[in-house]
């Protein structure tokens, strides 16, 4: 049984390394602002269909 | 009786028509100015992000009027960040309103030579911008940004100390580390729920229970602070108030679990601490959600530019209004705030003291007279002669005022403070009864026995009906256009009894103003003259009449018309034979006379509406039982008017000045009445602060609003019934949900006294007090807003009898009339 004790330290420091992620974005300023990325998820894809149109123009 | 023409840019009816060379129609030259910029970048794509019409349209300020922004004192004021080649400055972007202005804005560098990178903020709607200060000056961006549709709203709080920080990141920090704590101490206490023959091995017991101590340590420690210091504070103020049992609540549980932990190798209680604190810090983060665009303390930093040019050595040079002294001379121009109390030296002084007292006609002040500070000129060029330093000024003393410093004003107890007050006797009284009782009967067990009682009352779900409750009303009321500042002051609002309207801007339209005309008949080509005479012309009473007749107006312009309008003297128009004159006869006469080819037509009065709705609103308050007063600023010239409206019994003040209402909210406060002021503009401001709810009322995209407790836009004053009622009838919800946890912790101190309170007992009921209070809160607030906003559906639908006013027509004409 006392494998479990092994196992117990080791699931407690995978939670800690999602833990220590989730400081991290916090800190970095990632959950300032929780609505404008929502904005912008659309744009960079028509973007480069944008791009894509023109270059298929020159050739 | 003309086909409908959408603006290749604002997408909107094009009245006048401006084309550009390829031929494309725009229905001002602000749109197509936009459209410019954009298709010469290869920026259209806008449009297709583009829904329904866009709102923004290019700005007609002159890349010299943002010069002030480079000179040295103002720069290093604005930036956050200065380097030799990178500088990062923030902007206030008022007209962001879709995810397409936030595409634009994102691409900013594409427009800009020497824009590093921006980025929008849309909530706060900010642009963040990096820039290449050897590439690019910060004036050159500001104009860039106006000329694209989006005027930096630069004033006097841009410079002020902002924190930079977000405040929410200290709370989600502490709910990340007490959610994972919560977590694993579950996952570490599951075992001992399962092992009910104690078969366990003793020594993996201690390890699951030491795991337990070191996570919870780390919740008492670090996630629940803000309790611990919150709790020290209202000691130190000699103020109990629900922080005191939360704290008593976790030291016991802590306490009594180490022992267990340590000394009786016990299943612990370390769970329900940790869950506990995880749920007060999420009520919290729920209660503060707040609305980063609103600000409600707003000073009068806000309204005042950061610059004006003053006088130096013969030349203007742009100087920091807060540097600015008495006796300096200073120039404004067409828009400038009048900074402080000023003397007129010279021009032709038309000043708007709209946002002083709510009044938009125009004030025309002679010279050697006095100009007040937060006047706007309009017209011409003007030069002042500063008679008080800002901060001197007649209006900005009334924010140094009393009722400006907060601590002035007694704190206002909440029913959670109120409640805690009787709550932590209440406990500590059951818990020496329960203790004496044990002491006779079985003294071992005394201390184990008091612990689990004051374990099991720990308020968490009381403390959590509160911010459920007022924070969901809070948000579903912000989604029908009713912002409220946070929930104390929403639960303020339930106690009001008392409440005093403004007149100007509140009672009567400040826009909406109904045009009489008197005299002659008008022919269809008369009219069709006179809508071309006003359309150029930016002037409110040119803009009346340009609204009235706008359906004779031509589809194309004549080509050779004479169109020149001085400022005070009115407006002269030429077109084909026929001579118009559109002004007034003598300056102090009121009315505007209309003269076609030497012949006095008629006369234009404009008379001030009163709101749609108002009367009816009064009398369902007095039908509810409401103290109503009226204070106005202005004469009595309105006063049978406004008889008409409030009726009887109804004290109405005219002539008075902003303190006198400051003065009467508080007369009415020391009769113990809970007094709600609605108000507009600066001279309300005292008031709105010293009142118990302070209801500002804004037109203009809820930018310009004093200090207050909540902000509204005008066509919203009718549904103050019903948003008094759902604030009352939350106050009767958390009385509901106090009888809920009320009845668990029954319960609790039932088993608890009993001495059969078990860890597994208490991790069950804890938990399931919290979600149910949650629940009933959150389906209790719908249903009370959904009762009484069905009402309010209709009652909008019937009071939205004018159109809403399209900004861009605005924006044109300013233009024509500077050209």
């Amino acid at each position: 049984m006392s494998v479990i004790v092994i196992l117990i330290v080791a699931s407690l420091l995978v939670a800690l390394i999602f833990l220590g992620a989730f400081l991290w974005a916090v800190r970095s300023g990632q959950y300032d602002d929780d609505y404008t990325p929502s904005l912008r998820i659309f744009h960079d894809e028509t973007i480069n269909k944008q791009h894509a149109n023109k270059s298929s123009e020159h050739n | 009786m003309s086909h409908k023409l959408p603006c290749q840019h604002c997408n909107s009816d094009c009245v006048t028509k401006v084309y550009n060379e390829s031929g494309e129609v725009f229905c001002c030259t602000g749109c197509k100015q936009v459209y410019e910029i954009l298709q010469n970048n290869n920026l259209c794509d806008y449009y297709r992000f583009q829904e329904g019409t866009s709102k923004v349209v290019g700005s007609s300020k002159l890349l010299d009027d943002y010069r002030y922004l480079d000179t040295e004192n103002i720069r290093k004021q604005l930036l956050r960040f200065q380097q030799s080649d990178k500088a990062n400055v923030s902007f206030y972007l008022p007209t962001i309103h879709c995810s397409a202005c936030v595409w634009l804005l994102e691409r900013l560098p594409q427009l800009q030579q020497g824009v590093l990178q921006s980025k929008i903020d849309f909530l706060r709607k900010e642009v963040d911008i990096w820039f290449n200060p050897a590439q690019v000056q910060l004036s050159e961006i500001a104009f860039l940004l106006g000329q694209v549709g989006y005027e930096p709203k630069i004033d006097l709080e841009s410079v002020s100390e902002k924190a930079s920080k977000n405040p929410n990141r200290d709370l989600y920090l502490r709910i990340g580390v007490a959610g994972f704590c919560f977590g694993n101490i579950m996952l570490a206490s599951f075992p001992t729920y399962l092992d009910t023959q104690n078969s366990m091995e003793p020594y993996l017991m201690d390890v699951f229970s030491y795991v337990s101590f070191a996570l919870a340590l780390v919740v008492v420690v670090y996630a629940a602070a803000p309790y611990w210091k919150a709790a020290f504070m209202s000691l130190k103020m000699r103020h109990l108030d629900l922080n005191i049992p939360i704290v008593l609540g976790m030291s016991v549980l802590f306490l009594r679990s180490t022992y267990e932990v340590f000394i009786a190798h016990q299943a612990s209680y370390f769970d329900t601490l940790a869950g506990f604190v995880f749920f007060m810090l999420l009520g919290k983060w729920f209660q503060q959600k707040s609305y980063d665009n609103l600000r409600f303390d707003r000073d009068y930093k806000s309204f005042f530019p950061l610059s004006a040019r003053k006088k130096i050595n013969d030349k203007w040079i742009p100087t920091p209004i807060t540097q600015l002294q008495k006796g300096d001379e200073i120039q404004l121009q067409h828009g400038d705030l009048v900074p402080a109390d000023a003397v007129l030296q010279e021009g032709i002084a038309q000043i708007d003291y709209s946002f002083v007292t709510g009044e938009s006609e125009r004030v025309q002040v002679n010279k050697g007279d006095l100009l007040y500070a937060g006047g706007r000129q309009m017209g011409g060029k003007i030069s002042l002669l500063l008679e008080k330093a800002l901060n001197q000024s007649y209006l900005i003393k009334l924010w140094q005022e009393v009722p400006f410093q907060s601590s002035n004003k007694p704190l206002y107890a909440t029913l959670t403070d109120k409640i805690s007050k009787i709550f932590v006797p209440v406990v500590l009284s059951i818990s020496v009864i329960v203790g004496i009782y044990w002491y006779f009967n079985e003294v071992d067990r005394m201390w184990e026995i008091i612990s689990a009682v004051l374990i099991i009352t720990c308020p968490c779900a009381l403390l959590l009906s509160s911010p459920i409750i007022w924070g969901n009303i809070l948000r579903l009321l912000a989604a029908k256009g009713i912002l409220i500042k946070d929930t104390q002051a929403l639960e303020q609002l339930s106690d009001i009894d008392f409440i005093v309207f403004d007149k100007t801007g509140t009672l009567t339209e400040v826009q909406n103003a109904i045009l009489q005309y008197e005299g002659a008949p008008l022919s269809e080509e008369e009219k069709s003259l006179i809508a071309m005479a006003t359309v150029q012309s930016g002037h409110p009473m040119s803009r009346s009449i340009f609204e009235k007749f706008k359906t004779y107006m031509p589809e194309k312009m004549p080509e050779d018309v004479f169109f020149e309008e001085r400022v005070g003297a009115g407006i002269h128009f030429n077109v084909a034979r026929h001579y118009i004159f559109i002004g007034k006869k003598e300056r102090s006469e009121n009315g505007t006379i209309i003269v076609i080819d030497g012949k006095e037509k008629g006369v234009f009065l404009q008379e001030r509406k009163i709101r749609t709705g108002i009367k009816s609103l009064i009398n369902t308050l007095k039908g509810l039982h409401y103290k109503i007063a009226m204070l106005s600023g202005d004469g009595v010239q309105d006063e049978k008017m406004m008889e008409a409206v409030f009726g009887e019994n109804v004290p109405l003040k005219f002539a008075c000045s902003p303190y006198d209402k400051l003065n009467f909210i508080r007369e009415k406060q020391e009769k113990n009445h809970k007094v709600m002021m609605i108000g507009d503009g600066l001279n309300d401001a005292g008031a709105l602060k010293q009142s118990d709810f302070g209801l500002a009322i804004s037109e203009q995209n809820l930018q310009f609003s004093p200090a207050s407790h909540a902000i509204i836009e005008g066509n919203n004053l009718v549904k103050m019934p019903e948003v008094l009622a759902i604030a009352k009838g939350g106050k009767k919800l958390i009385y509901g949900a106090l009888l809920i946890s009320l009845l668990y912790n029954v319960v609790g101190i039932y088993v608890a006294s009993s001495g059969m309170l078990s860890p597994l007992f208490a991790a069950i009921i804890m938990p399931l007090s919290s979600v149910s209070v949650v629940i009933y809160g959150m389906l209790g607030s719908n249903i009370l807003v959904k009762k009484y906003y069905s009402h309010i559906a209709r009652d909008i639908a019937d009071s939205l009898t004018f159109a809403p006013q399209k900004t861009s027509t605005k924006f044109s004409l300013d233009i024509k009339t500077q050209v």
